[in-house]
């Protein structure tokens, strides 16, 4: 086993991983660039190495000076998270060429999966069904606009080597199909340093659901059965949970045997994804393999009890998974929410700056993980997203209704955030029920607006009682500013 | 004494005294009672009737942020207000185009002097890693483009001014 790991990532995951660490008596390392200086995943870390400038492409994505940060603290292995370095092939083998172990599937694993274009043919091949598809999209304009045409509108424009909805775009007329194609290039580029893109048919109101699974270096393949990720804004998740209740018993066996055909044909091993689209018939498409470990992948921890961080570690220092399919139990319904510092009313705008007040939810069934606590800075420079709650039940109905009661107790002040938005996405009548898909919030949520304010009065009330600012004399000379609510009753601090 | 609070676009006059426990505020023209049970560390317990309220409270600078059950509240002291949010609640239509954060131009879409409709992108911003298109909210002419593709802009930063078609004479006359 490792005694040290170097962490390849900032925010929640970064916490996340170094917590396990700790628990299996591993030192961690964590990596920040100069924006990140007093971010917590810096000291969640026994070691904190400054690998660059704020820009990702600096720092978080400089494989050199990441590698070179884990030679120079002796760690033996390189955990990358997700996102950033974590499903690029030749970082995974440029850490090994430097004597030290990718905590993740090998190098031409990722390299197979990590291609759309080319898993859709390897997957092709072994019987799982895709999604039409123009895999070799012309330059020329009025080639290109009849290649479309013959694979039908509504199109999808994404990114060869992209996820996470970046470099993706929905076209359903020719007139903005290459408006569409240059903005998906431009956004591939900047994200994924590769402006490849390809075109597929879009399907519509498709579910989006997810299988994952695990495996050793000794060919031993698990699945963890599967997750719905249907909810999303932007292509990005928002909330996802387990198990999918548009998925039956049979049709789970089918969508996991599926996963660990494409798994095996790549000769994967260590935490992986397989995503596919669920079509409203029941039927299902593969979609990409995500060779990483995902932002939800708590909810697949609550109902089957496995540390999915610990099993990465024991794989990649060449443990058996000591476990096979029968021993897996899933139990009860997990969600997941993520905390977005955004404006969920003006387009879910980015809404950057420093976390004022960070209160974390507790109780039965609620699991946090965190990016920030009070006075962190939410930098433009990165993802917005700022925390993940996820919370678990018997049922689907208590999972829902403790999440409910998650986001209630759940204080970020300072950046607009998402959670009301959360809130009553939660209580809709047709998420109740289950009848999710990729399009449910422009279809439900189109117009939304933070409309309750049920304590508005009391809380202009709180506000004008801030001494912070300078304090209102009461009218009938009761008060002098000594004599203030919070200085009768005491114990006034800010920023404590 | 009367204390002013701007809250999304609404004016809120408080005013508030002691009785014993209880503090009578006024808001606007609603009164309500309530007793503050605790008060520490920028968190508030109030009894409110029957029912008992926590408050998180936070400023930074003009602003202060309350939370209440899960919800929170946006304050700004007195009468200072960005002129985007006069034009807002006025329903005007903005003639500035500021950026909304921090962040790199992608490309700017449209040349000084061209007349361009509702909704068509202005410029194309990228923050946080997503590309967002800066519209026109209303059919106008460009008068001022005051930056160019591949810039590095802060919040609020002026990017383009346009001139309202029923409001061209008036800016004439202006400058």
């Amino acid at each position: 086993m490792f005694t040290k790991i170097l962490i390849a990532n900032r925010g929640e995951i970064a916490s996340r991983i170094a917590q396990t660490c700790r628990e299996l008596s591993i030192a961690t390392v964590a990596v920040y660039s100069e924006a990140d200086r007093s971010s917590p995943h810096v000291y969640a870390a026994d070691e904190a190495v400054c690998i660059g400038p704020a820009p990702a492409k600096e720092s978080y994505l400089n494989a050199e000076a990441v590698i070179a940060a884990a030679q120079r603290v002796g760690a033996q292995a390189v955990h990358p998270g997700y996102g950033f370095l974590s499903e690029n092939p030749t970082f995974a083998r440029l850490v090994k060429e430097a004597g030290l172990t990718f905590i993740g599937p090998s190098p031409d694993s990722l390299a197979a999966v990590g291609n759309k274009i080319f898993a859709r043919q390897t997957v092709t091949k072994l019987g799982v069904p895709v999604i039409p598809a123009l895999e070799n999209p012309s330059r020329d304009p009025n080639v290109l606009q009849k290649q479309a045409r013959e694979l039908g509108y509504p199109l999808l424009i994404k990114a060869a080597s992209g996820g996470g909805g970046k470099g993706m775009r929905i076209v359903r007329n020719e007139k903005d199909l290459a408006e569409g194609v240059a903005a998906a290039e431009r956004e591939a580029l900047a994200a994924f340093a590769e402006g490849t893109v390809y075109l597929e048919r879009y399907v519509e109101r498709p579910r989006h659901v997810e299988v994952q699974i695990l495996g050793d270096t000794y060919g031993t393949l698990v699945h963890l059965g599967e997750r719905e990720c249907s909810i999303q804004r932007r292509y990005q998740k928002i909330l996802e949970e387990t198990p999918s209740p548009a998925v039956s018993e049979k049709l789970r066996e089918e969508m996991s045997a599926a996963a660990l055909t494409v798994a095996k044909a790549a000769g994967y091993y260590n935490a992986g994804t397989v995503e596919f689209i669920l079509d409203e018939t029941g039927h299902f498409y593969f979609l990409e393999v995500n060779a990483r470990l995902q932002v939800e992948h708590p909810i697949t921890e609550w109902i089957t009890g496995l540390d999915l961080v610990r099993e990465q570690i024991r794989i990649a220092a060449g443990e058996r998974l000591g476990f096979t399919q029968r021993d897996i139990q899933r139990r009860g319904h997990a969600f997941e929410c993520r905390i977005y510092a955004e404006d969920p009313a003006h387009g879910f705008l980015p809404s950057p700056g420093k976390v004022l007040l960070w209160q974390a939810p507790t109780g039965p069934g609620v699991r946090v993980d965190a990016g920030v606590e009070s006075h962190t800075e939410v930098s433009v420079y990165y993802d917005p997203m700022i925390a993940k709650l996820s919370t678990w039940g018997r049922e689907r109905e208590q999972a829902r209704r403790r999440m409910e009661s998650a986001l209630r107790q759940c204080v970020v002040l300072g950046p607009t955030t998402n959670i009301a938005f959360l809130r009553d996405l939660l209580a809709h009548p047709a998420f109740i029920a289950g009848a999710t898909h990729t399009g449910f919030l422009p279809e439900h949520f189109a117009q939304w607006q933070s409309e309750a304010t049920p304590h508005l009065s009391i809380a202009a009330f709180a506000a004008v009682l801030n001494p912070k600012q300078s304090v209102p004399q009461a009218s009938h000379g009761g008060q002098s500013f000594n004599e203030t609510p919070w200085q009768q009753l005491g114990g006034w601090r800010i920023g404590n | 004494m009367k204390t002013t609070l701007h809250s999304r676009g609404s004016t809120l006059v408080i005013e508030y005294r002691q009785e014993g426990d209880e503090y009578i505020v006024t808001v606007g023209d609603k009164s309500l009672q309530t007793q503050i049970l605790a008060a520490h560390d920028g968190a508030l317990t109030l009894l409110v009737g029957k029912q008992l309220l926590r408050a998180h409270v936070v400023s930074d600078g003009l602003r202060t942020f309350v939370a209440i059950d899960g919800r929170v509240y946006e304050f700004v002291r007195g009468e200072k207000k960005t002129a985007q949010s006069r034009q807002r609640e006025a329903g005007r239509l903005s003639p500035e185009i500021r950026s909304p954060m921090p962040g790199k131009i992608l490309e700017v879409r449209v040349a000084e002097g061209t007349g361009v409709e509702a909704g068509q992108v202005l410029v194309v911003l990228e923050a946080m890693k997503m590309e967002n298109a800066l519209t026109a909210e209303g059919p106008a002419r460009v008068r001022t483009i005051h930056v160019a593709a591949g810039e590095l802009v802060e919040l609020g930063q002026l990017l383009v001014e346009l001139e309202f078609s029923q409001t061209a004479s008036q800016a004439d006359q202006v400058n």
